[in-house]
């Protein structure tokens, strides 16, 4: 509530500043195909699942200056699980980003600053909370077919309610999470209607495993609870971990203002005890720009 | 009179189809070129500049066009892509977005910057120079648009056929050229000699090779909103 005291002055003075401020606004459709969605290390333990997802943003973008330009943004995105069902989720955010521009075209480099809270609601109670988004980022177009970008990000997550501790003396608190990211990223047209894009991302943070009952895991874990979204006997255990990911997309433009891009995604991690894990994400995403 | 030929065509521009201008008298006697410009597979180029220069310049309007046409901007695009003008002539940008725009060109023959603005700009900007100035928003990236300006009052933009007609042309002889965003080459490679007589019309057909069109794009990419 605090927040909105500040939140909503500060818009209705935006507009003050500009009336003439245009709205933003991007809709989606995608379809993740994710081969470790526990996070698990051990086969016995490594559930897949699809989901759909669909994605809403609309909102309103302030040109303070010639270079720089204020937009704040309502985000929607609802997921639906083909097996996990508890994992279905529905989560809305704002998100204030300021773009600055350094010169006139559109080969000069940009700095993006942006910060969000987004409410994650899922079918899973003890899922939901908040996560809150710091970003850092600079993009430069190299040429009319490529581009580079880099950005470092803060996220932390907290969850409203912390579950029933296991043990008196082992946190709980497994939905807790804070992590540092640094992403370096590019994109290269290989036709004039085809993008092909690359992104690679260290993130330094906590990450969720849920396995059966294990050792060596809960030797690394700082937190545990009992996680039924995948069958009784399960356990989420919250750890520090090094995780390395690489992205790779192409990208189809259909009708100039949206896109169609089949994405794919590798992530290793790594956390100590020798815990570690892979997974495998594979996107159909399909994006309309207003 | 005058007012109302500016009217139409501004409207005809505004509209992108294929634009002749003759600023010389009309005459009874007056000879036409009919151009038609392909691609390498025989398709029609839609957008390209056909460009006759008499060799008589005194032929041409030397003191260039005196009315003031526009580009528009409507939806985040420029209307039309490509507008021919003659040398002197004066282009309004206005902005009919309910954003503001802020429109550019580094190109040699007109350099100029319309910093942040709505509706239309109190002063329109001159095309004083001939050749192909490229127009950007800083603010859109992907907006792009092209104003040739000729240094010859007839000159016609080709439609979606290829076809382009320069009509009420002085009778004697005339080099012309063609010209597109992405012609490969350099347009004095497609001059070509040719004799307009009093009547009947001088078939003009180049087969012109085009580079690929990269343009940055408008459509989002994944995880990269915002830029």
């Amino acid at each position: 509530m605090t927040v909105w005291k500040w939140v909503l002055p500060f818009v209705w003075g935006l507009h003050a500043l500009d009336a003439s401020a245009g709205w933003l606004d991007e809709v989606g459709l995608e379809l993740r195909f994710d081969d470790n969605l526990t996070r698990a290390q051990l086969d016995r333990d490594i559930k897949s699942d699809t989901a759909l997802v669909v994605s809403a943003a609309a909102g309103t973008g302030y040109q303070l200056t010639d270079n720089g330009r204020l937009s704040l943004t309502l985000t929607l995105s609802g997921s639906a699980y083909q097996r996990y069902e508890g994992l279905n989720n529905l989560n809305a955010g704002l998100e204030l980003a300021y773009r600055w521009k350094f010169g006139l075209g559109p080969y000069v480099p940009e700095l993006r600053l942006s910060g969000s809270a987004t409410r994650l609601d899922y079918r899973d109670a003890p899922r939901d909370g908040w996560l809150y988004l710091g970003e850092i980022a600079i993009a430069k177009r190299l040429s009319d077919r490529s581009g580079i970008r880099m950005s470092y990000r803060v996220e932390q997550r907290e969850s409203d309610t912390v579950a029933d501790r296991l043990r008196p003396a082992i946190a709980a608190d497994v939905f807790d999470l804070t992590s540092q990211n640094l992403s370096f990223g590019g994109d290269y047209a290989i036709h004039p209607e085809y993008v092909f894009s690359a992104a690679y991302t260290i993130r330094d943070g906590d990450i969720v495993s849920t396995t059966r009952r294990n050792l060596p895991v809960f030797l690394a874990s700082s937190a545990i609870a009992a996680d039924p979204v995948f069958g009784s006997g399960r356990f989420a255990y919250k750890m520090k971990a090094i995780t390395r990911s690489l992205s790779l997309g192409v990208s189809r433009v259909v009708g100039g203002q949206a896109s169609f891009t089949l994405g794919y995604e590798y992530l290793d991690s790594r956390a100590k005890g020798g815990i570690d894990y892979e997974a495998n994400l594979v996107r159909a995403t399909y994006l309309y720009q207003f | 009179m005058k007012n109302t030929l500016r009217e139409l065509r501004v409207r005809m521009a505004h509209a992108g189809f294929a634009l002749t201008f003759c600023l010389s008298p009309v005459g009874a006697h007056a000879g036409e070129i009919h151009a038609l410009v392909r691609d390498k597979t025989g398709k029609g180029v839609v957008d390209a500049v056909v460009v006759a220069l008499p060799a008589n310049r005194s032929a041409g309007n030397a003191g260039g066009a005196s009315a003031t046409i526009i580009v528009d901007q409507v939806n985040k695009e420029f209307i039309p892509y490509v507008l021919p003008v003659q040398v002197g002539t004066a282009v309004n940008f206005p902005n009919k977005d309910n954003i503001r725009h802020h429109v550019y060109s580094f190109s040699p023959a007109k350099n100029f910057e319309l910093p942040l603005y709505m509706g239309t700009p109190a002063s329109p900007v001159l095309f004083d120079k001939p050749g192909a100035v490229v127009l950007g928003c800083n603010i859109h990236d992907w907006m792009i648009a092209y104003v040739y300006v000729s240094d010859s009052p007839y000159f016609a933009k080709t439609g979606a056929d290829g076809k382009a007609n320069l009509t009420e042309l002085p009778p004697g002889d005339y080099t012309l050229r063609a010209w597109h965003p992405r012609l490969a080459g350099k347009e004095e490679a497609t001059e070509r000699k040719v004799a307009v007589s009093r009547t009947g019309a001088v078939e003009a057909t180049w087969d012109i090779g085009l580079t690929p069109e990269f343009r940055i794009r408008r459509a989002p990419i994944p995880g990269q909103r915002g830029y």
